[in-house]
């Protein structure tokens, strides 16, 4: 039987939070406060009071479980969680959404719940926990598509889940053993795990509840939805799938598409969705290497961006909070009224497009080499492509058409102070990570041979984001740069919102039609019953005739009185 | 003060300069890549810049593809 009372349960920081999270819903608001700030760092220390190194085996309903598995991979995805955690909580500190603190909590608990799972049981749990929770914290954005948006968010992630079910039911028959670890694609189990985590993971084609969700939760939401889902799923394919060849491809794929949808998106909560997006394909490659340094690459990838993506997350949720949009067509000239937030998205922006000396630039190195240590040219052409373009989306756009560009006089105050104090610290591990590399190297899952601060790099660097900073400039002073104007843009999410509505509806009302058909027949056919069963049986029917009766009895009784007559004579 | 034409001129002159710093570089040190083509002079620079006016020159293209009114989906 499970001791769900021994101290390895009572420390499970996913555990912590989630209960933690449930509570919070009946707190009262300065109560709750304290509670959401408290859970991480409660979390943190029962987290550290683990060993470096532990499994943890039960058996329950007739099988062999690890619900607690830490290594080199899981320990560094669960602290980073943790801090994401912590970070969330204090940027929520000023709301009063209840349903939204609560939920938060108990999401990035099962975040962690997931990242420490050792079989695909627990796995599974805390899986559907995270899709559920995160699809409340969407609905709790409460914004004009929020509804909407969460529900495509849900159908998406509950698919997920259930190819993810039936995948480990399919490899328990093959194995007998639902234990989590190393597997391939070419067996049928394989490939729907693959699957399952390829749409947590946003691969191409199976992206757009990213960019459609993302921008519809509150400001606090969107900070907590950025960290955890899509860096669970990197930690699952870093797990299951190092070194498998397809995923350098499709790593590649994800880190240049979406740079031409942010381009010319307006929202810029979006366009850091679709930044993000191209952020997790270089997570992607790095496993698809496979090789120990790429595999550091990632864990470290995964470590900086959830810290630069918040950053630049709740700076526009700053935004958001004080001016009440974020599209790029109403803002502009804001350095004036938020210089704090300014100056929190500018470092941001710099981690993000890796310049030296931010945590970028230490992180997204380690992968281009491990690529280029294995000879992938075209994989490293493109990734560097890609590097050009993560500098024009979220180095640029993002900073300077929200704080400069066209100043469009908006009088506003600056962010709420535990929003300051939130950004102010992850901009300072930005820097921290960035400055000392060892501080985060020392953590990653595999042996540290790479050296981020060696002239060679540093100077290819700055060349290649001068000069793309150059082509920003020619384009924006000749009036090429396209405008920031009120729109859409058509993405994959097009199929299912329009062809696919439409099929439905079209279903629905020859459905309905059908339905109306049949009924009317239904109601004719009993029409015709019942009036021939009248004529057969009312009261004007043969059967109901008195005559034939009487004149029965008549005749029967002029028998027996002929009867009578023949027995007198 | 941001928005002076002597500012953005000293924003914009800065880079130039550190355009031609980081490229000069290039002439004095001999770079060591992974592949060949790293090693060419001014390789990097080129490469950002031609991505940078690539990126967004076809995501224009793109744009008149893809663009629709806001109130598309609704």
């Amino acid at each position: 039987m499970i001791d769900f009372f021994s101290n390895d349960f009572i420390n499970h920081p996913g555990i912590i939070l989630i209960l933690g999270g449930i509570a919070m819903m009946f707190m009262p608001g300065n109560m709750r406060r304290i509670v959401t700030i408290a859970l991480p760092v409660i979390a943190m220390l029962g987290f550290l009071s683990y060993p470096d190194e532990l499994i943890l085996t039960v058996n329950a309903f007739g099988y062999t479980l690890d619900p607690i598995r830490i290594d080199g991979l899981s320990w560094i995805f669960t602290l980073i969680f943790i801090i994401a955690a912590f970070i969330t909580a204090l940027y929520s500190l000023h709301s009063s959404n209840k349903t939204e603190q609560s939920t938060i909590a108990i999401y990035a608990g099962s975040a962690m719940g997931a990242v420490l799972a050792g079989d695909l049981l627990t796995l599974f749990i805390f899986w559907e926990i995270s899709a559920l929770s995160s699809t409340v914290i969407i609905w709790a954005g409460n914004r004009n598509q929020s509804k909407q948006a969460g529900m495509r968010y849900l159908l998406i992630h509950i698919t997920s889940g259930l190819l993810l079910l039936l995948g480990s039911i399919l490899h328990y028959q093959e194995h007998q053993s639902i234990l989590f670890n190393a597997m391939n694609i070419d067996s049928l189990a394989g490939l729907l795990i693959f699957l399952a985590f390829g749409i947590k993971c946003a691969f191409p084609l199976l992206h757009n509840w990213l960019q459609d969700a993302y921008p519809q939760a509150s400001p606090v939401g969107t900070v907590a939805l950025s960290a955890f889902t899509t860096k669970l799923a990197v930690y699952c394919l870093a797990r299951a799938y190092a070194g498998t060849e397809s995923l350098v491809w499709i790593g590649a794929l994800m880190t240049v598409f979406p740079i031409f949808f942010a381009v010319i998106e307006n929202d810029l909560r979006k366009v850091l969705s679709y930044s993000l997006n191209n952020q997790l394909g270089f997570m992607v490659v790095g496993i698809g290497i496979g090789t120990e340094l790429a595999l550091n690459g990632t864990a470290a990838h995964a470590f900086s961006h959830i810290l630069y993506k918040a950053l630049l997350f709740m700076s526009m949720g700053a935004v958001l909070h004080r001016v009440g949009t974020t599209k790029a067509s109403e803002l502009g000239g804001l350095y004036k009224s938020m210089p704090w937030t300014t100056i929190f998205c500018i470092i941001g922006a710099l981690s993000i497009s890796a310049f030296p000396l931010f945590s970028g630039f230490i992180s997204k190195g380690i992968i281009l080499y491990a690529v280029a240590e294995q000879g992938h040219w075209i994989i490293w052409l493109v990734l560097l492509f890609a590097s050009a373009g993560v500098l024009d989306h979220s180095g640029i756009k993002v900073p300077f058409f929200s704080f400069f560009a066209h100043d469009q006089n908006h009088k506003c105050k600056e962010a709420p102070m535990n929003m300051l104090f939130a950004m102010g610290l992850t901009a300072a591990a930005c820097i921290l990570i960035g400055v000392f590399p060892g501080l985060l190297y020392q953590w990653l899952p595999h042996e540290m041979g790479f050296h981020p601060y060696t002239f060679d790099h540093i100077i290819t660097q700055l060349q290649l984001l001068f000069f793309a900073a150059l082509a920003f400039v020619v384009l924006f002073r000749n009036g090429w740069y396209p405008a920031e104007i009120k729109s859409v843009n058509l993405d994959f999410d097009w199929f299912y919102r329009k062809p696919l509505n439409s099929l439905v509806a079209a279903f629905t009302t020859s459905f309905t039609t059908l339905l109306t058909s049949i009924q009317s027949i239904k109601q004719n056919t009993l029409k015709i019953v019942t009036s021939s069963a009248y004529q057969a049986h009312g009261p004007k029917s043969t059967i109901a005739r008195g005559t034939s009766v009487g004149n029965m009895v008549i005749w029967v009784a002029v028998l027996l009185s002929a009867c009578l007559g023949f027995y007198y004579f | 003060m941001i928005y002076s034409k002597k500012f953005i001129n000293f924003i914009v002159y800065t880079l130039y300069a550190l355009c031609a710093a980081v490229l000069l570089v290039d002439v004095f040190h001999h770079k060591h890549g992974h592949f060949e083509f790293e090693e060419w002079f001014g390789f990097y620079a080129f490469y950002g810049f031609a991505a940078y006016m690539i990126i967004v020159n076809s995501a224009k293209l793109l744009r008149k593809l893809l663009k629709r009114d806001e109130d598309y989906y609704d």
